[in-house]
């Protein structure tokens, strides 16, 4: 298979009016790689010109007012087959993953090359989540030793009722071991007390 | 798709310190710190709490005031102006026509649409309705079991025919990974304060809640900073799901 790329006035292409994606979310995103990346992957068309594959990259490209943008025409497929094709390009992308741990480390590389990370597409709460190194002892504060009587909570209550049953939320309460006796937290006010 | 945390009532403190981007409270629990803060969240949920109004006046085996209880619902929404309200859906205790009734009544009152929810016992055909007579509605049944989890899938198709018909979709009490595909504009949860209660606290990771639970031997302690941890977490994750999905910011 032999296929040529060919920059193809973008008035002489046109969506698949059937498109079953919602891409306009995508769009802006996707206009913003172009910017800084530049337009490397081309848009799939079929023999009229309708959009098979590409249909953000169209939009992206419309928004930033590109004239002419790269194509590949498809004529080796059936009408069926292009139909068919349509929705495998986009779902058998959804079953890939991120590895988070090789994510991370990447990200870690390009901050130390000082790429600005928001060009990944990955927005601020996502990488302040991804970017942050969590480890078991990040936590040692918040937790303690059963023979520590935990302190009064003031900022506590009780939690909602399970809001359609009516019955109250099934509470377990915490407790704990203090010198031979046995704690209980009140389930209501946080309050620990002797059993 | 928005997650509204529910259950913040007790909080004030670090709720007004935080500041959650969308909040679901129940009439029956709201404080008047709740209403001073209400414009500062960029979307409140009004539950009617209804059915925790019940239980608390058949454990006082006194008469149920529906009247009442509506009459004060509709007087807490009008005197604070609150856009987004569920109607009073208590069909398995008074049946569906009363709770037509007091809808009737809700809406009349306060001038504006409140938020139908659906329950399985209402029948498709009141759905289709539903969403041809309102922009805005819910669906329960979840945390009670009334829809099994192997019936998801029939709720995922209902919830597309509202969004086809340009309805958006709460889902009350629906907390799987799964309500952005669902095509959920907004769910609830107290999931960031129940873990909390049972000694843990959680984080996000950059695409999902962690819970980290005590280790063997431990116990969870001081319940005001775990508290707070998580709630900044949480609205971490409230951000981080208000771009995915249909329904976006």
């Amino acid at each position: 298979m032999n296929q040529q790329v060919v920059y193809q006035d973008i008035s002489q292409i046109h969506p698949y009016e059937n498109n079953p994606r919602n891409n306009e979310a995508a769009i802006e995103p996707v206009a913003q790689s172009i910017k800084e990346f530049g337009f490397r992957v081309p848009i799939l068309i079929d023999g009229k010109g309708t959009i098979i594959a590409g249909h953000t990259r169209y939009e992206a490209a419309k928004r930033l007012g590109m004239d002419k943008v790269p194509c590949i025409r498809v004529d080796d497929l059936t009408d069926a087959q292009i139909k068919a094709y349509r929705i495998a390009d986009n779902k058998v992308a959804e079953a890939s993953s991120w590895n988070d741990d090789v994510l991370r480390a990447e990200m870690d590389a390009l901050q130390a090359l000082d790429v600005d990370l928001s060009s990944t597409g990955f927005s601020e709460v996502e990488l302040d989540g991804l970017l942050r190194d969590v480890d078991d002892s990040d936590f040692e504060e918040f937790f303690t030793e059963p023979a520590q009587q935990p302190p009064k909570a003031t900022d506590t209550g009780p939690d909602p009722e399970s809001r359609q049953s009516g019955q109250p939320a099934p509470f377990q309460p915490a407790t704990a071991q203090q010198s031979g006796s046995k704690l209980i937290q009140c389930p209501h006010c946080g309050e620990w007390f002797e059993t | 798709m928005r997650l509204c945390l529910a259950g913040t009532f007790p909080s004030e403190k670090i709720v007004r310190e935080n500041r959650p981007e969308y909040v679901l409270e129940s009439f029956f629990y709201i404080k008047p710190w709740q209403v001073e803060e209400m414009p500062k969240w960029k979307m409140f949920l009004l539950d009617s709490g209804a059915f925790t109004f019940m239980h608390g006046v058949e454990a006082s085996s006194k008469p149920v005031d529906w009247d009442g209880y509506l009459s004060r619902y509709i007087d807490f929404i009008n005197r604070h102006n609150v856009q987004h309200f569920f109607e009073l859906d208590v069909d398995i205790i008074v049946g569906y026509d009363a709770v037509k009734r007091m809808r009737t009544r809700l809406e009349a009152e306060t001038g504006k649409q409140s938020i139908p929810v659906w329950h399985r016992s209402r029948g498709l055909d009141e759905f289709k309705s539903l969403c041809r007579d309102y922009p805005y509605i819910g669906i329960g049944g979840f945390a009670i079991k009334h829809i099994q989890p192997s019936e998801y899938g029939y709720i995922k198709r209902l919830v597309q025919y509202a969004n086809a018909c340009g309805v958006r979709v709460h889902g009350l009490g629906y907390t799987k990974k799964d309500a952005v595909d669902f095509g959920f504009y907004s769910v609830d949860s107290t999931t960031w304060t129940t873990q909390v209660n049972f000694g843990g606290l959680s984080y996000f990771n950059g695409s999902e809640m962690v819970v980290v639970r005590p280790p063997k031997g431990m116990i969870g302690a001081d319940y005001r900073i775990r508290r707070e941890y998580a709630l900044k977490e949480w609205i971490k994750y409230q951000k981080y799901l208000d771009t995915k999905g249909k329904w976006r910011g």
